[in-house]
């Protein structure tokens, strides 16, 4: 990866607006170029071969929009002519990025704006990659650090949750759950400071062990809380990975285009058909998923040919894909008599997220005409896993069961917690916060053996608080000092 | 130096010592060194301060061993790194000694005057340009306030008297306490002055402005004297000194203080009735005191209000000297009439037919917010002007004469072309005291705590010499004497070190053999005890242990220097895991006190800063990232923009782009 703060001199283009539906797309051109650029390709008031004066800043211009002066065959001093669109001219540092920005605004969505951004391309422009605004922005010092990865969190917000939360962390949601956890500490270091300082007056008894003890114990049950709620951040930015995995013609891919709501994923009688992961996004209740169909697994020792060769190539990537899986949707062929054994899974690697498992039964319509209602074969009973979930691809029967137990689980994250607290941790609070967690377990366990002095206490709460205020922002000692001469009655 | 305060004596004598040539100009000579408070020296983080002066060569630690009354250790109950020695000067004796110090000092000449302007001439106009005035990009969110002034705009050439002579100096050092416009409250009387029988100094707060800097009103208080012998003793609670009281400097040679007692006395519901039924007499509930008062040590009409529910507060009697009729009244500093005050006393147990010798009073001051100096305490709009003392913002003795002595310092230092005396936060309550001036915005006279020190568990009493003795003997700070037994404790240390580190030692509870040292960690082990395990090992130990001691013994043969390097030796084990634990979380942090901010910053055209930092880094413009992140209101995110801004700017410098300040 290049260095993320290098900078860069191109003249950058892209979607500024999401991908998707919406009636109007905002294509951003920013960089030292861009007001040429623009001239390259759009003629209105300020820009092309109007008026001699350049653009009036910060006011948006009709005009059209049209390929390259140079890239065009001209004919008859006609353009190629793209659209009649909106155009906002920003010069630096007024913008966005900071830098020189053409904004168009583009009707009909898609399609005209891709048009704008191969226009601009081929007038010098490079594509943007994602967050590049931003990150120019940042470096520019339009954005502070926390917005910025709020921006980029929303920029990537795949759903509507996701964006709340961002929205919410602007607000400051972390920072008041960050709060709940300082002030009490503020108020243990208060208390033991008051008894440093003012030893010789009479009311500043030393603290009792045992209330240090549990101040210290709910501080780290706060942070555990908050550090549960990390996952949540991940699974909110970038979506729940759930993964389809099972034997080859279990049903599979199925199935997955029965849950994506589409044919996706090739279908066929011939086990080994899917060999790449297929991949796709779905949106429901306000949450993203991302769904992989993957190749069957099998021993393929035995297959010599070509063809072994591929699907053994495909059941490593399945296996990579299952292990960074939130959510694994183990399939099985029902049948009483010939239904398939739940395939063995690699414990999948330390993910962020509690990587869980679902149990599915697949083909329930071909299962024993009703004689088995659980459609289970011998070999599919575990007591431990629970009833697995029973599906018909075919008819759909028992889909909706599966997605109300894929939300049961997804609940289990607290995604809707961390939404309404306005907490997504990013990995930078979430490093800190394990830092913080450790330091008071080691406190706390400073107190099992003889206790520590009320001093050595103090500087160790301090310097936690410190590192707290690395989040938060807040400087203590002051705060402290406060806290002592309000609470204390001290002379000199 | 103008001020023979505290600071201004400390200033003057280290000046001298480092072979300036100096004047010190005070309103009277008889003044030098007055305690116009409490007569006492030293305290929490007081007494780390006066160990610390000492160490560099300072004068206050002998000052108080050879006039105190009364020598206590505070906090014995607590850890080590809290203990603080504390002493009552006897006030006369302590001023006597200082000034005769002052004037025997060679290479110091002390006028009686009053300063009323700092000389200073404009910098030559190239170099007083304003970095960033060239900016019009900022987003217009601070307009209305001066561009930064990085550089500063006058030289010093010296100072002018009331009567108009002229005093030349390269380098001048400001302590005039609290005497610029000192305004004295007693109820609704007010006197001109900056302390009891003193004069105030009218002029140099304009001249102060006139060369751009901005001051600020504090307020400080005092409580009234008693008449000993009109004090019925027999009804109040003695407290003795120390059985074995130790001296506060590693310089004192003979310490056998002669001791007397000071007494306790509880306030009771009628001495707050009276209290609460006067409060409007009180100039400072009737508002006509304007200053800020430090919430540390507030009056006792302030105790009563604030702390309603007490039904009584604590109160020392002090006496202000060996032999000397004047009690202090310590935790009764007031400002209410004097009529009031004396139904005050005398509702007290034993004061029923107190006589007040002097009242209590509050006085007003202009002081010089110190986010206007650098951390060398050079000021930054007057180059070679330095500020020391309660005239930034400061109140107490040790706080006063800390300052002094690194203004002094680095005043020479600075005219000789060599490198400020190098603090840190990690190394000195020094360094936390000017960090915290540098760096904090601070709304009250402030004062030490060692609750303000990170490093608190490293910063002891009894290991100054070990943090500072290098830097004392680099600058040349102590003399012969000194020097000598710095050294000679140093070693003494180095060799029980190695002693402890080199004997292994069975534990008499059972378990595995360690060595000595580890040994000392077991809590109930003290140094005796495991030297005395070491020595039982080790046949060969008890000879060397006497030979170190032997040694010591001859180049510092005061009993107390080799008690402190013992505590040292057994504190500095003790402790040594927190220590090291602190020492790598905050390495950190210290790492980043190492990362320069360019003086030319232009904090407020930098929008992705928080408002609020770069509101506050624009006045306090620190000198290092680490600074950066100490200031209440800057964080995290602020310090990453910083840096990434610092590498962005190295990166547009390196490819031969602009200065890249228009960020
Ligand atoms: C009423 C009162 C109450 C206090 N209460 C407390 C307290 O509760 N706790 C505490 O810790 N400290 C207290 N102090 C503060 C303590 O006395 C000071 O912090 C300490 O003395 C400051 O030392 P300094 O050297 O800065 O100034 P000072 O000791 O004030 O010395 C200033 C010196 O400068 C001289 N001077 C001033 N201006 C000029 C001039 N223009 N020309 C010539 N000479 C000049 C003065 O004559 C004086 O000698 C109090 C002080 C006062 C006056
Ligand atoms: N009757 C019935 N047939 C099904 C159902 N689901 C899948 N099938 C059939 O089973 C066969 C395999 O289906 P796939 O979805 O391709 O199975 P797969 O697990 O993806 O197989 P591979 O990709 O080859 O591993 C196809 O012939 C499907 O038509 C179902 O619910 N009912
Ligand atoms: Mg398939």
């Amino acid at each position: 990866m290049s260095d993320p703060i290098e900078m860069s001199q191109d003249t950058v283009v892209a979607r500024a607006t999401p991908e998707g539906e919406g009636g109007l797309a905002v294509v951003r051109l920013s960089g030292p170029e861009a007001m040429a650029i623009a001239a390259r390709v759009f003629r209105g008031p300020g820009f092309g071969g109007g008026s001699g004066a350049g653009p009036v800043a910060r006011r948006a211009v009709y005009g059209i929009f049209h390929e390259p002066i140079d890239a065009q065959v001209v004919e008859d001093g006609a353009l190629a002519v793209i659209d009649e669109i909106l155009a906002l001219p920003l010069p630096g540092p007024h913008s966005y990025t900071g830098e020189d920005t053409v904004e168009f605004f583009c009707h009909g969505g898609r399609q005209v704006a891709a048009l704008v951004v191969r226009a601009c391309q081929a007038a010098g422009a490079v594509a943007a990659p994602p967050g590049e605004f931003t990150r120019r922005a940042f470096l520019n010092g339009r954005l502070t650090l926390d917005q910025a990865e709020a921006v980029a969190d929303l920029i990537q917000a795949g759903s509507e949750q996701a964006a709340r939360a961002a929205v919410a962390q602007l607000r400051g949601g972390l920072d008041a759950e960050l709060g709940a956890v300082e002030w009490p500490l503020l108020d243990l270091l208060v208390r033991l400071e008051g008894s440093l300082e003012f030893s010789d007056d009479d009311d500043t008894a030393a603290v009792p062990a045992a209330e240090v003890r549990l101040t210290l114990e709910e501080a780290r049950d706060g942070i555990e809380t908050l550090l549960a709620l990390a996952p949540a951040g991940r699974l909110l930015r970038e979506g729940i990975h759930v993964v389809l995995a099972g034997a080859p013609n279990a049903g599979k891919s199925s199935l997955f285009n029965r849950l994506v709501g589409g044919e996706r994923a090739l279908v066929d009688a011939e086990p080994g058909t899917t060999r790449d992961i297929v991949t796709a996004p779905v949106r429901r209740g306000g949450r993203l998923y991302v769904l992989h169909d993957t190749a069957g697994l099998r021993d393929t020792s035995h297959l010599v040919d070509g063809a072994g060769r591929v699907e053994t190539m495909g059941i490593a990537r399945t296996k990579e894909t299952v292990a960074q899986a939130d959510l694994v949707l183990l399939l099985a062929e029902a049948g009483a008599a010939g239904g398939q054994a739940w395939p063995e899974l690699a414990a999948g690697e330390a993910s962020m997220a509690p990587a869980a498992t679902l149990r599915v039964l697949t083909k329930m319509d071909l299962a024993g005409g009703g004689r088995d209602r659980t459609g289970l074969a011998p070999a599919q009973v575990d007591e431990k896993a629970g009833k697995p979930i029973a599906t018909s691809s075919l008819t759909g029967a028992g889909v909706d069961d599966l997605w109300a137990a894929i939300e049961r689980q997804v609940e289990a994250w607290r995604l809707d917690e961390a939404v309404s607290l306005g907490v997504v941790l990013n990995e930078r609070h979430r490093q800190r916060l394990l830092e913080c967690r450790d330091e008071l377990t080691q406190m706390l366990a400073l107190y099992e053996g003889a206790t520590p002095g009320d001093e050595v206490a103090g500087t160790l709460l301090a310097s936690l608080l410190a590192r707290l205020g690395e989040i938060s922002g807040r400087v203590f000692t002051e705060q402290m000092l406060d806290g002592v001469f309000r609470r204390f009655c001290v002379g000199k | 130096m103008v001020g023979g305060g505290h600071a201004g004596i400390e200033a003057a004598l280290a000046a001298a010592r480092l072979g300036a040539r100096c004047v010190l100009v005070t309103h009277a000579i008889s003044e030098i060194g007055r305690m116009p408070c409490n007569p006492a020296i030293g305290g929490l983080g007081k007494g780390h301060l006066v160990r610390e002066i000492d160490v560099l060569g300072g004068e206050m630690g002998l000052a108080i061993d050879a006039t105190g009354i009364q020598f206590r250790m505070l906090n014995t109950k607590k850890g080590p790194a809290v203990q603080s020695p504390r002493a009552q000067a006897d006030k006369h004796a302590y001023q006597r000694r200082m000034g005769e110090v002052v004037l025997a000092q060679a290479g110091l000449e002390v006028i009686e005057g009053d300063v009323v302007d700092i000389l200073a001439m404009p910098m030559d106009a190239a170099s007083a340009t304003c970095a960033g005035a060239s900016d019009g990009a900022s987003d217009g969110a601070l307009t209305g306030e001066a561009a930064p002034r990085t550089k500063p705009a006058w030289r010093v050439r010296g100072v002018r008297l009331a009567d108009g002579r002229e005093i030349a100096g390269a380098r001048v050092i400001l302590s005039s306490g609290t005497f610029m416009r000192g305004l004295m409250h007693v109820g609704a009387r007010q006197t001109i002055g900056g302390r009891e029988g003193a004069v105030s100094a009218e002029g140099l707060s304009e001249s102060l402005r006139r060369l751009g800097f901005t001051l600020r009103r504090l307020k400080t208080g005092t409580p009234p004297r008693l008449a000993r012998d009109s004090i019925d003793f027999t009804l109040l609670q003695p407290q003795p000194g120390d059985v074995d009281p130790q001296p506060f400097s590693l310089r004192t040679e003979v310490f056998a203080p002669r001791q007397v007692d000071c007494h306790q006395v509880w306030t009771n519901a009628t001495t707050h009735a009276l209290i609460r039924a006067n409060l409007d007499r009180s100039p400072l509930y009737g508002g006509t005191i304007e200053g800020q008062g430090p919430r540390y040590c507030p009056s006792i009409e302030d105790k009563v209000v604030r702390f309603a529910d007490k039904e009584r507060h604590l109160l020392f009697l002090e006496p202000e000297g060996r032999d000397d009729n004047e009690i202090y009244v310590n935790g009764l500093s007031t400002s209410l009439p004097a009529d009031v005050q004396e139904a005050m006393v005398r509702s007290l147990p034993g004061l029923e037919a107190a006589r007040l010798l002097r009242y209590g009073y509050a006085v007003e001051y202009d002081s010089v917010p110190s986010w206007q100096i650098h951390d060398t305490l050079e000021t930054k709009p007057v180059a070679g002007l330095y500020l020391a003392g309660q005239v930034l913002g400061t109140s107490g003795y040790e706080e006063a004469a800390a300052q002094g002595l690194v203004a002094g310092v680095n005043a020479v230092r600075e005219l000789g072309g060599h490198s400020p005396m190098p603090l840190s936060r990690g190394q000195s309550y020094l360094g936390v005291l000017v960090d915290d001036l540098v760096t904090k915005d601070i709304t009250e006279p402030y004062r030490m705590f060692t609750s303000r020190a990170e490093h608190r568990l490293h910063l002891r009493c009894d290991n100054t010499e070990e943090r500072l003795g290098p830097l004392a003997l680099e600058f040349g700070l102590l003399d012969a004497r000194g020097r000598r037994v710095l050294e000679a404790r140093a070693r003494y240390v180095d060799g029980l070190r190695a002693l402890l580190a080199g004997v292994t030692v069975r534990p008499p509870g059972g378990g595995p053999a360690v060595v000595a040292a580890q040994y000392l960690r077991f809590p109930e082990v003290n140094l005796e005890g495991a030297l005395a395990a070491g020595l039982a090992a080790d046949p060969g130990a008890e000879e060397r242990l006497h030979a170190l001691r032997g040694a010591l013994a001859e180049a510092a043969p005061a009993p107390h220097v080799r008690a402190g390097a013992e505590a040292q030796v057994e504190n500095g084990l003790k402790y040594g895991g927190y220590i090291a634990k602190q020492a790598r979380l905050l390495a950190q942090r210290d790492d980043l006190d190492l990362r320069a901010l360019p003086d030319d910053l232009d904090y407020k055209s930098m929008s992705a800063l928080s408002f609020e930092a770069r509101e506050k880094l624009t006045r306090i413009r620190p000198a290092t990232l680490g600074q950066a992140g100490r200031i209440d209101g800057v964080r995290a995110g602020d310090l990453a923009v910083l840096t990434v801004f610092l590498r962005k700017r190295r990166i547009v410098r390196r490819q031969g782009g602009g200065d890249g300040g228009d960020i």
